[in-house]
This record gives C-alpha cells, sequence and structure tokens, in this order.
C-alpha cells in the first residue's frame, strides 16, 4: 500500500504565521497512485474544490493546493481502492473548530471505477466517469457532465446538476436535497429527486422511462420525451408542475390538486372532484396510454404543455 | 417492500382495502421500520381525531351560507337543508358541514398566521421533533447557510403539513389529502436520515 500523509504544519510555518498575522498560505501537492479500472476511489474533504476527470489509464494523479492550516491530507491506495481523507475531527493545534480549510484538487482517475465523495462546503465537478458515483456535500454543488453508471447525490442547500449529454439512457439516478435546485439534463433510466424548497428539472433531450420527482414548495418542470410503458410520478406541496411533451406522446394521465389550478393543452380540462372542497382532477390519455404519468399537488398549479 | 411503498399503502391498510398478500406485506415492512410504524401511529391519530369531530347543533341554519363559500360556482348538489334548530330533524349531512365550518375555520385561522414561525404539532419522538433535535446538535458543524436553509425549509414543510391536516379535518375521507399527508410526513424522516449522514 502508497501512503502519502502530508506532513503536520510545520514549526518554522508556525512561527512565521504568527508573525505575519492570520494571512495563509497554500501547498502544492502532486500525487500519483495505482487504481484498476475497476476500483474504487473514496475522497472526503471540508471544502475548497474537486475537479475529477476520467481517463483511460489504470492510475490515479491528483494535482491540486492544499491550505497550510490542513494539517492532514490522507493520500492512499492499495492498487484496487484509493483514498483521499482530510481528517475532519479539527483537534488540532490552531485549526480546531475551523470547517473552511480549504483543499482544492483536480483528479484523474479511470474512467469505469467507482467514485465516493464528501464534502462540507466543497464543490464536487465530476465529468467522463463511466462508473458508479455517490456524491454528497452539505452546502457545495455537485456538476456531473458524461454518462455514470449511476448517480446519487444528495447535499442541504447546493444544487446538483448533470448533464447526462444523451449518450446513455439507463443511467439511475437519485437526488436528495432540501433547498437546492435539481436540473437533469439528457438523462432516462430510473430518476428519483427529491426536494423541500428547490426547483427540480428535468431537461430537454431526456427519454424519461421511470421519474419519481417529489418537491414542497419548488417548482417541477418536465421536458422530455416518455418512452412506452414509462411512468413518471410527480408530487408536491405548493410548488407549480409544468411538463412539457411531445405531440405523439402516448401515455394515461392522472393529475390531481386539492387547491391548485389545472391548465391542459393535451386534451380535457379538469373537473371538479370534492362536493364540498376546491379539489380538482383529470384523467384522460393520449395514444395508445402506455405510459402512466401521476401528478399531485395540494395548492401548487399543474400545467400540461405541448413541446 | 421500500419504505415509500409502505407509506402509499397504510391509508388503505387502515381502510382495510388491501388484499391478504398486501397486507402481509406492509405488516412484515413495519414490523422492521420505527418510522413507518410512526407515520402509521401518527395517521391514526389523526383519523382518531377526524372522527372525534363533534356533531354540534347550530341555532340557525348555516349551510347557505358554507353552500355560498365552498361551492361558489357550481349548482347546489345537496338536498335543502330545513331551517330548524332541533337537533333530532336535522338532516344526514349535518355533521359534516358543522365539522366543514369549524375545520374551515382551523384552515384559515392557520393560513393567517404563515408569515409567523410555525411550531409543527408533533410527538417527541416523532421525525419532526428528533429534526429538531438533530440539527441542534449538529449546528456547530455545518455551514451556517446550510443550517439557515434547513430551518426555513423545515418551516416550509410544517407549514405543507399543518395545511394539509387542516384541510384533512374538513374533509377527512379525503384519500389524495392524505396520501399528500403521507408523502410529507415520508419527506420529513427522509430530510432526517439526509441530516444524519451530513
Amino acid at each position: 500500500m502508497k501512503r502519502s500523509r502530508l506532513t503536520p504544519f510545520p514549526i518554522a510555518g508556525l512561527l512565521l504565521l504568527a508573525l505575519a498575522g492570520p494571512a495563509t498560505a497554500d501547498r502544492a501537492i502532486e500525487e500519483h497512485l495505482e487504481l484498476s479500472a475497476d476500483g474504487e476511489l473514496a475522497v472526503e474533504i471540508l471544502s475548497g474544490s474537486l475537479v475529477i476527470h476520467g481517463w483511460d489509464r489504470p492510475e490515479l494523479q491528483i494535482k491540486g493546493t492544499v491550505e497550510d492550516d490542513v494539517e492532514d491530507l490522507e493520500i492512499s491506495g492499495n492498487g484496487t481502492r484509493a483514498w483521499i481523507e482530510m481528517d475532519t475531527e479539527l483537534s488540532h493545534g490552531h485549526s480546531r473548530g475551523r470547517v473552511d480549510l480549504d483543499v482544492d484538487l483536480e483528479i484523474w482517475m479511470p474512467a469505469s471505477a467507482r467514485l465516493e465523495v464528501d464534502t462540507l462546503s466543497a464543490g464536487i465537478e465530476v465529468s467522463g466517469l463511466a462508473g458508479s458515483l455517490e456524491l454528497g456535500s452539505v452546502s457545495g454543488q455537485i456538476i456531473v457532465s458524461g454518462a455514470p453508471a449511476e448517480l446519487d447525490a444528495e447535499t442541504v442547500s447546493g444544487d446538483v446538476r448533470l448533464d447526462g449529454s444523451g449518450t446513455r439512457t439507463g443511467t439511475p439516478v437519485s437526488v436528495e436535497t432540501v433547498s437546492g435546485n435539481v436540473v437533469l439534463r439528457g438523462v432516462g433510466g430510473k430518476i428519483d429527486a427529491s426536494t423541500v424548497s428547490g426547483r427540480i428539472e428535468l431537461g430537454a433531450v431526456a427519454v424519461v422511462t421511470d421519474a419519481d420527482l417529489e418537491t414542497v414548495s419548488g417548482s417541477v418542470s418536465i421536458e422530455a420525451a416518455l418512452a412506452p410503458g414509462a411512468r413518471v410520478d410527480v408530487n408536491s406541496h405548493s410548488g407549480s408542475i409544468t411538463l412539457r411533451l411531445p405531440a405523439d406522446t402516448s401515455a394515461s394521465f392522472d393529475i390531481s390538486t386539492f387547491s391548485g389550478s389545472v391548465a391542459n393543452d393535451l386534451g380535457p380540462a379538469a373537473q371538479r372532484i370534492d362536493r364540498f372542497g376546491p379539489g380538482k382532477a383529470l384523467e384522460f390519455s393520449l395514444g395508445d396510454g402506455s405510459a402512466e404519468v401521476s401528478v399531485e399537488t395540494f395548492s401548487g398549479s399543474v400545467s400540461l404543455k405541448r413541446q | 417492500m421500500t419504505c415509500r411503498e409502505t407509506s402509499e399503502r397504510l391509508h388503505d391498510l387502515l381502510d382495510g382495502r388491501l388484499d391478504a398478500d398486501e397486507r402481509r406485506r406492509v405488516r412484515e415492512h413495519l414490523a422492521g421500520c420505527l418510522d413507518c410504524s410512526r407515520e402509521l401511529a401518527g395517521l391514526r391519530r389523526l383519523l382518531d381525531r377526524a372522527a372525534d369531530l363533534p356533531g354540534i347543533a347550530p341555532r340557525r341554519d348555516l349551510w347557505p351560507a358554507i353552500r355560498e363559500r365552498i361551492r361558489p360556482s357550481e349548482t347546489p348538489v345537496a338536498p335543502p337543508a330545513p331551517a330548524t334548530p332541533r337537533a333530532d330533524r336535522l338532516p344526514s349531512w349535518w355533521p359534516l358541514a358543522a365539522a366543514a365550518v369549524l375545520a374551515v375555520a382551523i384552515l384559515l385561522s392557520r393560513l393567517a398566521t404563515t408569515v409567523e414561525p410555525v411550531e409543527a404539532k408533533a410527538d417527541a419522538d416523532s421525525p419532526r421533533t428528533l429534526l429538531s433535535q438533530t440539527l441542534d446538535e449538529r449546528r456547530a458543524e455545518l455551514p451556517p447557510d446550510s443550517v439557515a436553509a434547513f430551518e426555513a425549509d423545515l418551516q416550509v414543510l410544517d407549514r405543507a403539513i399543518l395545511e394539509i391536516e387542516g384541510a384533512l379535518e374538513a374533509s377527512p375521507e379525503n384519500r389524495r389529502l392524505r396520501l399528500l399527508l403521507a408523502e410529507r410526513r415520508q419527506q420529513e424522516a427522509e430530510l432526517l436520515k439526509l441530516l444524519a449522514r451530513a
């Protein structure tokens, strides 16, 4: 196992820091490790940035800068698994309790390897990876481009964006955020997205086979073709929901809202469903009705449009 | 069976509408899932409260005004109400109308206070209470903007739940409302898991 631990803050540096005041410098790092094509990389840092690329070599290359106050950044691996881990217990010296210790890394890894990242506020940018991605950040933004085998992303306040480029339609995507926006373009397969106040956008060239989208106050926008037999469930409390579908869509629709409005450019108007309440519902089919679309809101408006 | 699949079947379970196989699968999941068991318990309490709403005998016939406020654009479908103060001569739908008046009043009063911080009704071991406790415990470890965003969104979720509960008090049999409530409760539980992992 190759193991490289960046040395603790040197005494000479500490003295210099004491003389120079609170300003800190960055240390440059460059590391190379073996990592098999079906291997796995796990990264855990607090703040800063991560830019990760896929390449066709069985090798991991790490370049970047580390804030001097970062006392322990462990980079290690055994050929099939590699770790880049910051000591997040923050129990050392003058950096104790700080959560803004920046680590800015650009990483190249085997394209088909698996990637797992956890950050506090560091943004995560991934491109060209075909393996599974498990990405989490509390407040950092997550941006993925390419066609990973699977994407599982979680944030509290960071946005999540996936540009699948339409090169693979079977990528299962699962995204959960609290206030972050979720923008998914060029993806297909099974899509689960949940947010409280963020908006969910399922973008232009997607072909949806199975989507489960959920928000409380954020809006949901779907502009996509539905695969035969597709299932789409959208649920919102007060957020508006807009579906833009191609003219040749074949689907059965089950739309309901407790007090919101329903505008349908694809078929009949919604009907009142509750003798004593303001609820409205709409059920109709287009084509052979093979796909199933279910939309439910409490007070959010629902709009069905033609692309 | 997943938590979401179980959650979507809880209402039917309580209504006795599941077939034997689904009932068995739901119960198997409930046996091993604390979150779903709590959701079922919360749903039972909600239905019990709705069932306990009193059928108040009014001093005068309120139905025409109710009809105007609730169904302003449709032709009345309910039978005409006799203007009588005697409860034993009231039409069979009268308790529902009285309950609707109470519930609409409750809902309006709640909606009127939505600019103020909302305190969700929560049991000590509910996901909502655990969410607040976990957030307090982790407050120092998380970026302040994320904590603020989380707190704001908990308020959003609280309001949503209160609005649905208020509407359910007016329409306790509304299955779609109960599904929406179950979705929001499920989201609370999911947020708790997310916060624990963050």
